[in-house]
């Protein structure tokens, strides 16, 4: 085991729960809703994707093919998401809008069953260890992070730098204000859905990649949860955050004590940090009221 | 201030059973919902316990995420703490289920009220994590309870026994169930009507005024989580000796989640509300997968899966109230468009 | 003249009368030699774990229909009330309620760990005989005998005493073996049992490696795998978990021995997950054959039903599945008059048939034991050739664990 291997493997599972981590930011941003279904939707795309590429016959083409098919699914999904939570008014119960998108996920586990039968698969993807500079190291975690950061890196230079992005920004704001500028507040809503659901479409086929699709396997999504959260909720950058303690959590419990407290130290470390510094992570008092 | 106006104070203006020409037509309906399980045999009887031991748990939920405003993730883990006391004082000291509720109230109260210490400084949104790390906590220690004591099968409880009348026909946890119900459904609503919830719904709706008034953010937060915490653990125990058996493997987040879908069905702060969906939950699955049969797709066939899609539709047309939305959308269709544009 | 006609028209009424009303009577008593056989049988249909507990399900099935042809058990139809619970505990107690009120004379399938000790409880208060198939027994079914559980699947306690004997039988000289289990006590209680019976027949150093259930992130594990480069690396894992493990395993450092604990794995898991050139030595244990194994008249009318329904013969469930048919089968033979509940129970307490080729022991149930003795197989996976061949002879033992040569 080496240390080159091991942060690869590290930075591949950080990137994977970025993706979805960044998704749960985005929704939660602009509409205070908490995403469970994160995870349904990356295996659901998995499994297009999978479907796609075998059909077209595999190789880079078929692949390609599979992975656009497994986007606009995604994209559907999230339009789909758009629509129902559209009705809910912005002073309303987002607490509804959450147990609508645990509805949702309901929905798309009894679609994995019925359409793929949940049948454990494994992608068509070739594993090779590649070797440089006398170290041996996973392609396919090469390929997750720089695929990952690359899409990441746009992300956040759209989030934060382009015009779309401040948009975004005044529409979850404060969504009055964001219409009387003149900002089409309910485009950018449907976008902002349709993104988070690529990007845990994305996510998901990572996870694919580094293991296995099945239905299962969605609960990569709830990782993605715990590593928005860790990072606070507020900020992109915060998903980014949470995402990587939570990776590092995981990856170092797992090797020096137990993986079974895998998931259970980075959680349990932080409200132990949390008990010790009140302001929370992000270290910024935004407000009195608290909630 | 205005929303200090808005529905959620007024109700605790009234006393805790409505008056006036309601109350009769709703004491008949209660009876009626009382004593129809007798006439559906042994289905309904078990239906009706197993609502009804889910509605104690939700009920206190519902108080925790529509009173007070804060989101839990820890359902399963509170009700994991109670039914593993009753499984191990029965097992081990053969003590029945009254000290496992004594136990589990205990033992929920203080799991509760150290998760939100640790946490409710911060956010309640930080609570969640709070429970989230208590369910991956108990879960391991579950899992090495079961295995040590019961060798992975779980612990096996017998009828319950209350003032040495045996709980042993479904007729009887019926019985049971109703008399819990009442008690846990006084509870909450005095104590919602009661200065104590008046201070909680300020607390969510105007927190700045709230602290002007001095009720302190930290002190009701954490006295509410203890408190539906306690209930919470207190509804393990009896689901336990409902289910007959007691292992780690039922409690995990999936477990949770189902809760505060019935809590997000039954509006959040309702508790007869909470009630009903409960309820909804516990047959919805069978009623669907009975209507599908009659279709002729049932579990023989490839299409299994459907029942899980009607299942999640269901849910979101129930939560989103999609046919008055349809109904006015057909009606009204100017005010419907003019409606969506508003934020 | 017309007292006659009258007399005539009587006994001509009171002939027809009596002929209706042996018809009626005979219709009446061919209704209840026709009433068929009812069982309830508690499968996931979908949801998480289908994949591995249908399979068991879908042979049984096979058989039934088979048998139902043939003109049923004791001229009567056997007919199976199915339900999807997708292990979960509220659904399955549902059914089991649903069940007794249709009454079923017992309760089969339940292959998951979590479903099978509430629905006994359950069952047990009801007076209904469970018979749990395969994959996956509980302890529950073992000795000191709980009136209403039987088993017929792969007690996990007992696969765990198999497992370490294989290892030993793998790597005689062998020091170190380690265990990957999930987080469930079934799953640690059988990692645990493996270890031990390995140290007990010359292993020196044991270690298990628990992960969450949610884990599909195997490589932290087997990193530590690589760096502890056991003899022997076992498991009580389930087909995703398997899925997601073996590809990295293979493709690690790794070059000694992997025993997959056929917990419903299915063939097609291994030949998917381990590549062509993967210097991985793996190799599978389970109860029933699979893969073209077995020689007797039911591993073969199993495999024609299987080719007839144009199912693959690559999973051992179905032999459990067909097996558990067989069981059934021989039970309602013998069971008296309507065969209630009770009827059943006593009938199942007294079943001692030759599997025909499924396994490698007599399937027996006694009033002691409603487990009986099992016979376990080795199966090497030849990765080149994508195909599992058996390894040895079979390795009996008995349900208070004891190997039997």
């Amino acid at each position: 085991m080496n240390v080159w291997s091991f942060s690869l493997d590290l930075l591949s599972s950080a990137v994977t729960y970025a993706l979805l981590a960044l998704a749960v930011v985005l929704a939660w941003r602009t509409s205070r809703v908490l995403m469970f279904c994160v995870g349904e939707i990356g295996m659901t795309s998995a499994y297009v994707m999978n479907g796609i590429a075998r059909a077209a016959g595999g190789g880079v083409w078929g692949f390609a093919l599979g992975v656009a098919g497994a986007l606009v699914v995604a994209a559907l999904i999230g339009w789909l998401l758009f629509a129902l939570l559209r009705q809910l008014s912005a002073a309303g119960d987002y607490f509804v809008g959450t147990v609508v998108t645990i509805a949702v996920s309901i929905f798309l586990t009894g679609l994995m069953s019925s359409v793929w039968s949940g049948e454990t698969v494994q992608l068509p993807l070739p594993h090779p260890m590649l070797a440089w500079g006398g170290v041996t190291f996973s392609a396919v975690s090469a390929c997750i992070v720089v695929i990952g950061a690359a899409l990441i890196g746009v992300l956040l230079f759209a989030f934060y730098q382009s015009r779309a992005g401040i948009e975004l920004q005044a529409v979850a704001g404060n969504w009055t204000l964001a219409v009387l500028s003149g900002i089409p507040a309910a485009r950018w809503f449907a976008a902002v859905w349709i993104v988070a659901s690529m990007l845990s479409a994305v996510g998901g086929i990572f996870s694919g990649v580094i293991s296995a699709v099945s239905i299962s396997g969605a609960a990569v999504g709830f990782s993605g949860i715990v590593a928005a959260i860790m990072g606070g909720l507020t900020s992109p950058a915060g998903a980014l955050a949470g995402a990587f303690a939570l990776a590092l959590g995981e990856n170092l419990t797992s090797l020096w004590f137990d993986a079974r407290y895998s998931v259970a130290v980075p959680v349990v470390l932080l409200v132990l940090l949390l008990a010790l510094r009140p302001a929370g992570l992000s270290g910024r008092v935004e407000h009195i009221s608290r909630s | 201030m205005s929303s200090l106006q808005s529905g959620a104070l007024e109700p605790h203006t009234r006393t805790i059973f409505p008056r006036g020409a309601v109350q009769p037509a709703l004491l008949a309906v209660a009876i009626a919902a009382l004593g129809a399980p007798f006439a559906l045999g042994g289905y309904g009887l078990y239906i009706a316990s197993s609502g009804g031991v889910m509605a104690l748990g939700a009920m206190a939920l519902t108080v925790l995420s529509g009173s007070a405003g804060l989101p839990s993730l820890g359902t399963a883990a509170f009700m994991a703490i109670g039914a593993f006391s009753a499984g191990i004082l029965a097992t081990q000291w053969g003590l029945g289920m009254l000290p496992a509720l004594l136990l589990a109230l205990v033992l929920g109260f203080a799991a509760g009220a150290g998760v939100a210490l640790l946490t409710l400084r911060v956010s309640g949104l930080y609570l969640a994590v709070g429970t989230l790390a208590l369910q991956h906590v108990v879960q391991i220690v579950a899992t090495d309870l079961d295995l040590k004591f019961t060798y992975a099968s779980g612990f096996m409880l017998e009828s319950p026994h209350i003032a040495g009348l045996a709980i042993d026909t479904p007729a009887k946890w019926w019985g049971m169930t109703i008399v819990l119900l009442l008690g846990v459904y006084v509870l909450f609503r005095s104590l919602q009507r009661g200065h104590v919830g008046r201070e909680w719904a300020l607390l969510r709706m105007e927190p700045t005024a709230a602290a002007t008034l001095g009720v302190s953010p930290v002190r009701a937060r954490l006295t509410v989580f203890a408190l539906t915490s306690a209930v919470i653990a207190a509804s393990g125990a009896i689901d336990g000796y409902r289910l007959g058996n007691v292992q780690a493997t039922g409690y995990s987040l999936h477990l949770a989640i189902m809760y505060l879908t019935v809590v997000a069905l039954g509006g959040a702060g309702g508790l007869v509300g909470a009630v009903v969906a409960s309820y909804a939950i516990v047959v919805l699955p069978d009623a669907i997968a009975a209507v599908l049969a009659t279709l002729g797709i049932d579990a023989t066939t490839r299409l299994a899966g459907i029942d899980n899609m009607l299942l999640g539709a269901l849910l979101v047309c129930a939560l989103l109230d999609l046919p008055a939305r349809a109904r006015r959308v057909i009606l009204r269709p100017g005010a419907a468009s003019a409606a969506r544009r508003e934020p | 003249m017309l007292k006659e006609q009258i007399a005539a028209t009587l006994l001509g009424l009171a002939r027809i009368a009596a002929v209706a009303a042996a018809t009626v009577s005979m219709a009446q008593a061919a209704q209840a030699a026709e009433a068929p056989y009812k069982l309830g049988y508690l499968v996931d249909a979908s949801g998480q774990q289908s994949t591995t507990l249908k399979p068991t399900f879908d042979a049984f099935q096979l058989y039934i229909a088979q048998l139902n042809r043939a003109g049923g058990v004791n001229g009567r139809q056997v007919q199976i009330v199915t339900r999807d619970i997708q292990s979960d505990t509220q659904r399955s107690l549902n059914a089991v309620e649903q069940l007794r009120s249709e009454s079923v004379s017992a309760v089969l399938g339940l292959g998951a760990t979590n479903t099978h000790a509430p629905v006994y409880a359950a069952a047990q208060k009801l007076g209904l005989p469970v018979l749990a198939s395969n994959p996956i027994n509980i302890p529950i079914v073992l000795p000191p005998v709980k009136p209403y559980a039987f088993g017929l699947g792969q007690e996990l306690s007992l696969a765990g005493i198999i497992g370490g004997h294989f290892a030993h039988r793998l790597r005689p000289q062998g020091k170190t073996i380690a265990c990957v289990a999930f987080e469930v006590p079934g799953s640690i209680l059988s990692c645990n049992k493996i270890l031990e019976q390995a140290k007990a027949e010359g292993y020196q150093r044991g270690e298990l490696y628990t992960v969450p259930i949610s884990q599909r992130d195997f490589r932290a594990v087997v990193d530590r795998i690589v760096s502890l480069n056991p003899d022997v690396v076992a498991d009580c894992i389930g087909r995703e978990h398997l899925a997601a493990l073996l590809p990295v395993l293979a493709a690690s450092a790794y070059s000694g021995i992997f025993l997959s604990m056929d917990t419903g794995i299915g063939d097609k898991t291994l030949i998917d997950a381990v590549p062509a050139n993967s210097k991985l030595q793996v190799y599978s244990f389970t109860r029933f054959v699979t893969h073209g194994d077995g020689a007797g008249s039911q591993a073969s009318a199993l495999r024609t039903a299987l080719a007839a329904a144009h199912m693959p013969d690559d999973d051992a469930s179905y032999a459990g599945g067909w097996a558990l048919g067989l069981v059934v089968t021989d039970a309602l033979r013998r069971c008296q008059g309507a065969c209630g509940p009770d009827a059943l129970r006593a009938a199942l307490e007294n079943v001692d048939i030759d599997s025909g080729g499924l396994t490698g022991a007599r399937l027996t149930f006694t009033p002691n034991d409603h487990y009986g003795p099992s016979a376990w197989r080795l199966y090497r996976y030849d990765a080149a050739g994508k195909s599992l061949s058996a390894v040895g002879g079979w390795q009996r033992i008995a349900s208070d664990g004891k190997l039997t040569p």
